[in-house]
């Protein structure tokens, strides 16, 4: 047998159960078949999952089992699963949130108020067993069995998680589950106000828990792992605003939720930043032998720029080389991956991978090989950079993939409207940051007043908030609002240049008086080159220009 | 003549278990493409075999019986779904998410060669899963399936010759 196929055996073989499956499994068998017990427990894990399978019925040795049926533990879970979501779920009220009462299943079946529904959900999951668990998967909510999909799928999954780290990949996991039922309910227009706002809430919890995990990995020293986990997350969010921003332009309906879960989206996008820097830095500073890894040098080094402080990390940079061929050998297997999740053979053109995925992984192909010059050529952070673009487009093509079979390959028609608002928008971008450069400007010069300094950074802010809004509403696909906000955007900023003028000249004109008082023989000041009184001429002509 | 207990047939069970759970998993996974499923089928198939074994009958080669219960089950839901495609599986069973396994090249080899099994033959892919994956002859092959030894045989060579046209293709 030649080499290529001993090798492809051998791969084949080395697919093996984790010990943790091994003796899920064996405490299954264990549990119905009592005289198994003898087995060796191995360790905490299954001692927990024994005493909870000693509360469930034992009665089923004997039977001959053909049919498909739940282990003994997955049955314990969907019995409390069922408890809960039935005592939130009442007939009279429609909420979606849970309440942590416990119910004793027979209050349950006491209570004649349950919808018919409910209970055939509960004949169906007890009477199909496994396959109910499995066809709950593509659950969504408003489906009879998406909690079935909450509470017994990933229910499961919690009471297996015992790390800080497993804790936070499996939150980290639902909260993209949860935008993955989103985005499916989206392109089958079932998107509500009430289910995005849910779900988004969902979304912000879950995420929450998975950052606190992170924090205690950090506070292990396990930084590394934590950045990276980090990062995935921050990833899979980008991706998602992409194809969110898809969906809306494929769809008429439902594009003020989809806004609703593209401004949650980027607000957690943002969110990440900032805190992650710190706790990154602090982190890395309590390091006492100095040994950060690439990922964190280089966040530290990102947030010392945007800082303006002076890095003191640029000695570690040779070590750093190493981690991060490491990273980009990470993303190099996520490529490989993705390729092989679209059905992409590399270099091949296979008509039947949507267009859109082979474009993206192409892209991030690219950059990855961008990415590798770039460290060669001794510019880590560029690298770094190009490295989460290829994985931020790997994860596009994932999604779009499934999105892209639902979509059709129809061209989405480019709506008149949406010419508009994209260069009104474009506009009142370009005149925010030309008074945010005339403020940086009068800052440096010193010849405007603290106060009217601080009142036009606020005015500025908020016209940049506005003009976020009017980004999400312009990709959300809803063109009139975002009109309408870009042109309110533009209105806030119209004062700014006039009003700092105005207050430089009068600060001028005090010290004049002042100097005056103090010396009389002293001739006409030399008005401050910084910034000149034709200024309010173009300032006239600017005020024009942005009210259309 | 005196009545002889039955003997107890905990400490082979548990035994096999041990010696072959992982490798029944790996049968069933490379048969029906989905980890999940594999395991319930593997699961199932330790539960006859306990059933049978608790009866008191007798089992000369517990490996051989293991893999004809395991055959048998894979069998059946095989023909219970008809053969999905990988893109079904992929959405079911495997999707690359951000398991964070530091083996993510394993994974991918390993997903390699699901998806080069998914395009041999049936028939084929299951004689070569049983003689290069599980490690059984040819003869024991037969015994498990019903077959001849010469049908299986030829099927594994025909096997064989489809697995290299896959893998040069890449």
């Amino acid at each position: 047998m030649d080499d290529a196929v001993e090798l492809f055996f051998g791969i084949a073989r080395s697919v093996a159960l984790t010990p943790g499956e091994r003796s899920e499994v064996f405490q299954a068998l264990a549990a119905a078949f009592p005289g198994t017990s003898r087995g060796t427990v191995r360790n905490g894990q299954d001692v927990r999952l024994t005493a909870q399978m000693s509360l469930t019925d034992k009665n089923f040795t004997g039977k001959a089992r053909t049919a498909i049926h739940l282990t003994a533990h997955e049955k314990s879970a969907v019995f409390q699963s069922l408890q809960n979501f039935m005592k939130s779920h009442p007939y009279a009220g429609d909420t979606m949130e849970r309440t942590e009462e416990s119910w004793s299943f027979f209050d349950v079946l006491r209570n004649f108020r349950l919808a018919p529904v409910l209970a055939s959900v509960l004949v169906l999951v007890l009477g199909l067993g496994g396959t109910a668990s499995y066809a709950a998967e593509s659950a969504l909510p408003g489906d009879a069995l998406y909690p079935v999909k909450i509470y017994v799928n990933e229910g499961v999954g919690s009471s297996l998680a015992f790390s800080a780290e497993a804790k936070a990949r499996l939150e980290a996991r639902r909260a993209e589950r949860r935008l993955a039922e989103a985005e499916e309910l989206a392109m089958e227009t079932r998107l509500t106000e009430k289910s995005a706002v849910y779900l988004m809430q969902r979304i912000e919890q879950h995420s929450a828990k998975a950052k606190q995990h992170l924090e205690e990995l950090q506070v292990e020293g396990n930084a590394e792992v934590a950045v990276e986990i980090e990062e995935e997350m921050h990833t899979t969010l980008l991706a998602n605003d992409s194809v969110l921003q898809k969906v809306a332009h494929s769809r008429k309906e439902g594009r003020r939720e989809i806004a609703h879960l593209i401004k949650g989206v980027r607000e957690l996008a943002k969110g990440k930043s900032p805190n992650d820097g710190t706790v990154v830095i602090a982190a890395a500073f309590s390091d006492e032998t100095g040994n950060g890894d690439a990922d964190t040098f280089s966040m530290k080094s990102e947030l010392a720029m945007d800082a303006g402080a002076s890095s003191s990390l640029s000695a570690p940079a040779l070590m750093m080389d190493h981690k991060a061929e490491k990273s980009i050998d990470k993303a190099k297997s996520r490529l490989e991956t993705v390729r092989l999740f679209i059905g992409q053979k590399p270099g091949n053109h296979d008509p039947q991978t949507p267009v859109e995925s082979q474009l993206k992984i192409e892209a991030a192909e690219s950059a990855l090989v961008e990415a590798g010059v770039q460290l060669k050529a001794g510019s880590p952070d560029e690298a770094n950079r190009l490295r989460k673009e290829s994985l931020q487009n790997a994860e596009e093509a994932k999604l779009f993939k499934k999105v892209e079979k639902k979509l059709g390959e129809q061209r989405p028609v480019v709506e008149i409207a949406q010419k508009t608002a994209d260069a009104l928008w474009n506009q009142s971008k370009k005149k925010i940051q030309e008074q945010r450069s005339f403020l940086d400007a009068a800052k440096a010069s010193g010849s405007v007043s603290v106060e009217a300094l601080a009142a036009a950074e606020l005015t500025l802010i908020q016209a940049q908030a506005k003009l976020d809004d009017a980004k999400v509403k312009l990709d959300a696909a809803l063109y009139d609002e975002s009109i309408v906000l870009s042109r309110d955007a533009a209105r806030m900023i119209v004062g700014l240049k006039a009003s700092l003028i105005v207050d430089q000249n009068r600060q001028k004109n005090e010290n004049k008086k002042k100097e005056k008082n103090e010396d009389p023989e002293r001739s006409e000041m030399v008005p401050d080159a910084a910034v000149p009184v034709d200024d309010l001429d173009k300032v006239k002509n600017d005020v024009n220009g942005i009210l259309p | 003549m005196p009545k002889r207990p039955p003997e107890d047939p905990t400490d082979a069970f548990t035994e096999a278990y041990e010696a072959y759970a992982d490798a029944i998993f790996r049968h069933c996974y490379f048969r029906v493409f989905n980890r999940d499923r594999a395991k319930e089928l593997m699961q199932e198939t330790f539960m006859k075999t306990w059933e049978y074994l608790s009866k008191g009958e007798k089992v000369d080669n517990i490996r051989a019986f293991l893999y004809k219960v395991a055959n048998n089950l894979v069998i059946d839901e095989i023909r219970k779904k008809k053969e999905v495609s990988l893109d079904t599986l992929m959405e079911t069973g495997y999707e690359p998410g951000f398991d964070g396994s530091s083996e993510m090249k394993s994974k991918v080899d390993q997903w390699k060669v699901l998806s080069t099994f998914h395009k041999i033959e049936k028939s084929y892919r299951e004689v070569l899963i049983m003689r290069h994956v599980d490690g059984l002859s040819p003869s024991e092959i037969a015994e498990v399936t019903g077959e001849s030894p010469n049908v299986i045989s030829v099927r594994l060579h025909r096997g064989l010759q489809q697995l290299r046209t896959h893998l040069k293709n890449g």
